[in-house]
């Protein structure tokens, strides 16, 4: 058994396998050996890493991909798997929340989820869908965006 | 005691941003997603998360990120993301080969059957750095700096695909109208090529255009090809037919006239670049060449600054005084053919005169011929694969100044007791050696039982008359034929001594005029034909694979008045000619050439208009 912390002191106790999704506490605990002591996460709260645990528990028995092998594999996949759509049909801060995990903790698939996720949210949207989804601030002039847009129209045609 | 809390191996955050007022403004988004609280796209992911978002989107979608704000607009515009989408969509490998492989075919790669399918040959030669040692590892940063503009390659093998193109036409001087000539003699297959009497030439971004007409001035008009901006597109029409723009207009911006020939009544016959120099994306010089009706030649240089001189001008010996109506141009060497198949390759130094290696004559030979000049690797391209690796010092030798060279003369030949077939003359030189630097000849003819059965089969007009235009680049010869279909052969046998032979791979069908025009490059063929339409084609790219892909891609049209729903039916046809009479005659694509990001086209019935079609908008 392994014991994590989070950033707001939460402990959870799981199994070493569970755990090890995660290449970076798989690479402390080979370093480190076995002991009691918990593993501070500082980057990951306590509701996000819940979810993160919950994804690792699901997928326990399936194999880690070595780091390089595994990009090959992964890019194959193009499709999310339904157990995978339920658990990442989250919130959109609760969806960046378990990427920035995905991404600190080294869970590729997951991360990989996650990714696929938010381009699908992207697919088919104009330019202001995406910005109102994201709420990203326009910094572009009027001049400029018109500008962009025009450089791009033969992508549009299609 | 506690562990030192883990520093993330991959990614740092960018910055935490805790605004105050977020949380009301979750509150109150009534949406599906709430509206964004602390943790953002924009403010939170990393360029490298957002990157390996973005990697799961197609080109419409990048195209769009690009607008949405800056920092995105810079991460859509990755070059590792159009270099992927590149790879997907237009090369169609079963997977990314890794980089150092992708870089072993950019830099030391010139054999036409190995190049990555749709990568113009333009980026093969010399310009990319080498890399050695690092045999795996896509380093990132690396192919950062590749130096290709993914997306525009992107761009341009899209438009290609979907037949998107802007058409700008060439003016010649106002006010400079050609007077009208009788007609010269009828035309025999010895009279020398049917071809327009425009000719054009392009190389980086300008184009060179001379009238032929006698009695024209003996000038060379200069435009520069930018990229155009794309007019606005009407939506109607057939799927695979696209409606014609409005033509922009472009006027010469330079002219190059020999001051040798000011008192001179010549003309000009022929026109040609120098492939070694224009071929190259980032060249800023081109070498032309211009032969002239009275028998002589020269040379001009021109930068991108337009400063231009005539650096080599030649009379050739008494013994040939007919005039050049076809050359071929691979700096250090000319080959030029006169209309009776006087063949002579001259050798360019950047001070001596030309010096004359070889000169050859053919009974045999008829129009329309092909005469190409490519460098050439003895030991190399064209054999076995192992056999390609060389070290890389002699590689380095070979880009930067290649010796050996090919020529290749490819023409009709009266086939007995009647009809015609191809032939093809393959030279191969050592400019390092002496004597005229002579390797090795072979000939082959296209396979005669192919020619006797098509013409037992079918009508006699077929092989009775002789195909229209024929054009080469290696491996394919395609020629085009009076009864509205092409023929594409497939040149093989490594080198010398294996025996060389023409084997016919396909006829390509879809054109409802003769085929008067056919260019090639890159395995991208392009056709000109009488009902006025130019139709694209995709040769297969690994002749070794036994896979023939030859598809037709897209059909192009540039005339307006035939941009009434694309190519009719054969019984539209027969109802509008029984209701109206025949149709005029179209705009008929007399000659075509083409380049990665382009198609050049001289069309017209009398007055011939110069069309430059451009891939870029």
């Amino acid at each position: 058994m392994v014991v994590l912390e989070t950033s707001d002191q939460e402990r959870f106790t799981v199994d070493k396998d569970v755990a090890e999704r995660s290449l970076l506490i798989k690479q402390m605990l080979d370093d480190l050996g076995d002991s009691d002591m918990p593993i501070p996460l500082p980057n990951v709260t306590s509701n996000v890493l819940k979810k993160v645990l919950e994804y690792c528990g699901h997928h326990r028995h399936e194999p880690v991909l070595p780091t390089d092998e595994g990009e090959e594999s992964r890019k194959r996949l193009t499709d999310i798997s339904e157990w995978d759509q339920k658990f990442i049909s989250v919130d959109q801060e609760m969806l960046f929340e378990i990427i920035l995990a995905a991404n600190y903790l080294d869970i590729k698939p997951l991360l990989d989820v996650g990714c696929k996720t938010v381009a699908n949210m992207i697919k088919g949207k104009t330019p202001e869908e995406i910005r109102r989804l994201f709420n990203i601030q326009n910094d572009f002039t009027p001049e400029e965006e018109a500008q962009i847009r025009k450089e791009n129209e033969w992508a549009e045609d299609r | 005691m506690s562990r030192a809390p883990p520093t993330s191996p991959r990614i740092k955050r960018r910055r935490l941003s805790h605004d105050e007022d977020s949380d009301s403004a979750a509150a109150a988004g009534p949406s599906r997603w709430p509206a964004p609280a602390t943790t953002t796209l924009d403010s939170n992911l990393s360029d490298e998360v957002l990157l390996a978002v973005f990697s799961n989107l197609a080109a419409r979608d990048l195209t769009r990120l690009q607008s949405v704000s800056q920092r995105i607009n810079r991460l859509a515009q990755d070059p590792q993301l159009w270099k992927r989408l590149f790879y997907n969509v237009f090369v169609q490998q079963p997977r990314l080969p890794t980089l150092s492989g992708l870089r072993s075919l950019l830099a030391n790669d010139t054999t036409p059957s190995q190049r990555i399918r749709g990568l113009p040959s333009r980026y093969y030669s010399g310009h990319t750095h080498d890399v050695k040692g690092k045999a795996r590892a896509v380093d990132q940063e690396d192919v950062r700096h590749d130096g290709l503009d993914w997306q525009s390659l992107y761009r341009v093998s899209a438009n290609w695909q979907s037949g998107n193109f802007a058409v700008t036409e060439l003016l010649a001087r106002a006010g400079k109208v050609a007077q009208p000539v009788e007609p010269s003699t009828p035309r025999s297959s010895l009279a020398g090529p049917d071809r327009p009497l425009t000719l054009v030439q392009s190389a980086a971004n300008l184009i060179f255009t001379a009238s032929r007409q006698e009695g024209s001035e003996a000038v060379v008009r200069v435009y520069r090809c930018d990229a155009q901006q794309r007019s606005p597109r009407t939506q109607q029409g057939s799927q695979d037919v696209q409606e014609p723009h409005d033509p922009t207009k472009s006027r010469p911006i330079a002219e190059l006239r020999s001051p040798r020939l000011s008192n001179s009544k010549a003309t000009i016959t022929e026109l040609r670049v120098d492939v070694a120099t224009s071929g190259a994306a980032t060249s800023s010089v081109a070498n032309l060449f211009v032969a002239y009706s009275d028998s002589t030649w020269s040379i001009f240089r021109v930068t991108s600054s337009l400063d231009h001189q005539e650096v080599v001008h030649l009379t050739p010996p008494a013994s040939t005084t007919t005039p050049i109506v076809l050359a071929s141009f691979h700096w250090p060497l000319v080959a030029t053919c006169t209309a009776d198949f006087h063949i002579s390759l001259y050798q360019l130094g950047d001070s001596q005169q030309p010096h004359l290696l070889k000169q050859m004559h053919s009974l045999t030979c008829h129009w329309p011929a092909t005469i190409s000049l490519a460098p050439f690797q003895v030991e190399g391209p064209r054999s076995k694969l192992g056999k390609r690796r060389r070290s890389s010092t002699e590689q380095q030798s070979q880009s930067r100044q290649p010796s050996t060279f090919r020529l290749t003369v490819a023409y009709c030949s009266p086939a007995y007791p009647h009809g015609w077939t191809l032939a093809l003359q393959e030279i191969v030189l050592d400019l390092r050696k002496g004597a005229g630097g002579f390797v090795s000849s072979r000939f082959a003819t296209a396979p005669s039982q192919h020619a006797a059965s098509r013409s037992r089969d079918n009508a006699a007009q077929r092989s009775a008359a002789p195909p229209l235009a024929i054009t080469y680049d290696d491996p394919y010869l395609v020629v085009g034929s009076q009864d509205n279909h092409l023929e594409v052969y497939e040149l093989r046998g490594d080198v010398a001594p294996a025996p060389l032979r023409l084997a016919h791979r396909r006829v390509l069908y879809g054109h409802m005029g003769s085929v008067l025009s056919v260019a090639l490059e890159d395995g991208r063929c392009v056709s000109g034909s009488s009902d006025g339409s130019v139709m694209v084609w995709a040769l297969a790219d690994r002749p070794r694979l036994n896979k023939t892909r030859m598809d037709h891609v897209v059909t192009l049209r540039s005339d307006k008045q035939a941009g009434t729903g694309g190519i009719p039916t054969l019984s539209d046809l027969l109802a509008r000619v029984r209701k109206e009479g025949m149709p005029p005659v179209p705009h008929a694509i007399k000659w075509v050439s083409t380049a990665y990001d382009r198609v050049l086209s001289v069309l017209g019935s009398e007055d011939e208009q110069v069309q430059v079609w451009s891939f870029t908008a």
